[in-house]
């Protein structure tokens, strides 16, 4: 069934649509894209029976990483293959890289893709690294985020800002004078806090919260936490609570832990938002899919209703779009879910590997995505291809056969720029930041001098040294190769279409 | 231990010499009846041996990056390189390179088998 203007009608389904407070079996209605009422259908309406199965709202996940350093070479499969129809990419790009961001995937996803940039002009490093350094966050260009903000209206949807350390709580509220200035909500990380032994900054991003503002990782089980030493809710973050700061789960690489969990619970401390963080480092295990972290919260006692809520109509009013997604109001864009909830024996393992049994799972089986089905495939993510990047250094990948003579001339170009510019071997404890600014300056100046679209330079680079279509900023992409082969197959590249011609 | 000649994997017979000083034999494990991986040492080195396809491999036992055990790691990309289950950094077997993880290097150990005996030695 693909998108059609005629309506559908979806029989049977049990609907939980909190936002409009359902919970019972009826039918649901979709026309030219949108939800529509059931009365007055033709009689001969395309029906479809799904009986057994339950129907809510598509799935927001307000916390993924598809582009960068994290990201996956196959965006829709941690989308709408899995039920989800609308994510946000958390950090991902910054006000350096939202135009690379853009370039490679404006309009490339059926799920709706919106941005959560980061502070820090590049985006996240990724890769442990200097995550945690203030000095990355250069200058913060605040006429070029308002003219962004103006110019792409209803893309970013909230400003991500990392616990920082080492110069006390001032990034946090940096971060926190940015939202506010852009009028988003502030969206804040506290994980990872075992590479940064110390760095109590999480703290104060309790306390610069406000209401509407979300702090994720909330069960992570590292330093920085939400518990005490004695396992209690911080008070400081109970205060945060009550004043309307949402917590969301963010299941991430290190940020879901059991213990952490269960304790909150026991004192009735519960997420808003359930979130998974997917990303390259996670998604083959443990987090899976946002379905997986709904049956995680479901393990810890929540409700299917209120795991529905926490994936639609809650994340809609966090990322202030309940007139575009959220609910199954006729008008809405025909963004469905529909599910089974299957029984037996299954085991959920957290970020920590502890593991816990349960005796039911969520599964995804129908997207509907501005009124087109899509039938789920949960395993696609899961292609070593989507998330194993590796530079094809033995081998000329097949996409360089796709190059035009304009991205070939640039490559040569390029090398040319990146020739002056010495950069070492990949290294664990330092990043050269610096470099990695440069590295990106020159790509654009050759870029500009070559007069050749943004989204082709990037490509011609990325499908010289990569066999699957990832994307990230160009100045790290370039940085993690080794200096000698990207000039040499540059060079050769340019010099083959020089000869031929 | 064997002084007969014998075709070693993964060198043809001839091609390596068999007892050089380098390689060193794990001791206590039986090509034939350990569990892989199965645990070893090279020296000071506590090493994890893994069976690939009819052959062996030997890694260091903690993953680079947190120094997880890498007693449930995952083999990956045809039995080619080595996935950690905890955050998922993939490294090659070949050399121990930090494929999706720039800048980690995985130790890694060539391994061959005499008879019943297990050798290993630091891969180059």
């Amino acid at each position: 069934m693909k998108s059609s203007t005629n309506p559908v009608l979806l029989k049977g389904a049990h609907v939980i649509d909190p936002g409009q407070g359902i919970d019972g079996v009826q039918d649901v209605a979709l026309e030219s894209g949108k939800i529509r009422p059931v009365a007055g259908l033709p009689s001969d309406v395309e029906t479809l029976d799904l009986t057994g199965s339950y129907l809510t709202p598509g799935w927001i996940d307000l916390h993924v990483h598809v582009y960068g350093t994290l990201g996956f070479a196959d965006p829709d499969s941690i989308g709408v293959c899995q039920g989800v129809t609308s994510y946000v990419e958390a950090g991902g790009p910054g006000i350096g890289t939202l135009d690379e961001f853009l370039a490679l995937l404006e309009g490339r996803t059926k799920t709706t893709l919106y941005a959560g940039p980061y502070i820090r002009p590049l985006g996240i490093l990724g890769l442990n690294f200097i995550e945690s350094n203030v000095r990355t966050l250069t200058n913060i260009p605040i006429a070029d985020w308002l003219d962004f903000h103006k110019a792409h209206p209803g893309l970013l949807r909230y400003i991500k800002v990392g616990a920082f350390s080492g110069y006390g709580y001032g990034p946090n509220k940096i971060g926190k004078g940015l939202a506010e200035i852009l009028d988003l909500p502030l969206y804040a990380h506290i994980g990872e806090h075992q590479l940064q032994p110390g760095n109590e900054s999480a703290y104060e991003i309790y306390r610069v919260s406000e209401a509407g503002d979300i702090v994720t990782h909330v069960y992570h089980g590292n330093e920085c936490g939400i518990l005490d030493k004695d396992g209690k809710i911080l008070p400081v973050v109970q205060e945060a609570k009550s004043r309307g700061v949402l917590f969301d789960v963010g299941f991430g690489g290190f940020n879901f832990s059991w213990r952490v969990a269960e304790r909150a619970w026991a004192q009735g401390f519960f997420p808003d938002i359930i979130s998974s963080d997917l990303q390259q480092f996670n998604v083959a295990g443990p987090a899976y899919s946002l379905a997986n972290v709904m049956t995680c919260c479901m393990k810890l006692g929540m409700s299917l209703r209120d795991a529905i809520e926490k994936v639609t109509v809650a994340p809609a009013k966090a990322l202030r779009m309940t007139d575009i997604a959220g609910t199954l109001k006729p008008g809405l864009p025909a963004d469905i879910t529909v599910f089974r909830v299957d029984r037996g024996a299954i085991t959920l393992t957290d970020t920590t590997n502890h593991t816990r049994p349960y005796d039911q799972r969520i599964v995804p089986t129908i997207t509907f995505k501005n009124g087109e089905r899509i039938d789920c495939d949960m395993e696609r993510c899961q292609n070593e291809r989507n998330w194993l990047i590796q530079i094809a250094e033995d081998h000329e990948p097949e996409g360089m056969k796709r190059l035009t003579v304009a991205q070939v001339a640039f490559l040569g170009v390029l090398a040319g720029k990146l020739a002056p510019i010495q950069w070492d071997e990949f290294s664990v404890q330092t990043l050269d930041y610096e470099k990695s600014l440069l590295l990106q300056a020159a790509f654009h100046q050759a870029r500009k001098e070559q007069n050749i679209p943004l989204r082709d330079a990037l490509t011609a680079v990325f499908d010289v040294f990569l066999d699957n279509p990832f994307t990230m900023q160009i100045g790290l992409f370039l940085l993690r190769l080794d200096r000698g082969f990207a000039l040499e197959r540059m060079r050769k590249v340019a010099s083959a279409q020089r000869k031929v011609a | 231990m064997s002084d007969q000649p014998a075709a070693v994997e993964p060198y043809p017979a001839g091609s390596e010499p068999r007892h050089s000083a380098d390689w060193q034999v794990l001791e206590g494990l039986d090509p034939d009846t350990a569990e892989f991986p199965a645990q070893s040492r090279v020296g000071d080195q506590r090493i994890l041996v893994l069976r690939i396809g009819d052959g062996f491999r030997g890694v260091e036992r903690s993953c680079p990056h947190q120094q997880r055990s890498l007693h449930d790691a995952f083999l990956q990309a045809g039995d080619t390189m080595l996935r950690c289950r905890w955050h998922n950094y993939v490294f090659r077997l070949r050399d121990g390179k930090g494929i999706n993880c720039p800048g980690y290097k995985l130790k890694v150990f060539e391994v061959r088998r005499d008879n019943n005996v297990l050798l290993a030695r630091a891969a180059s």
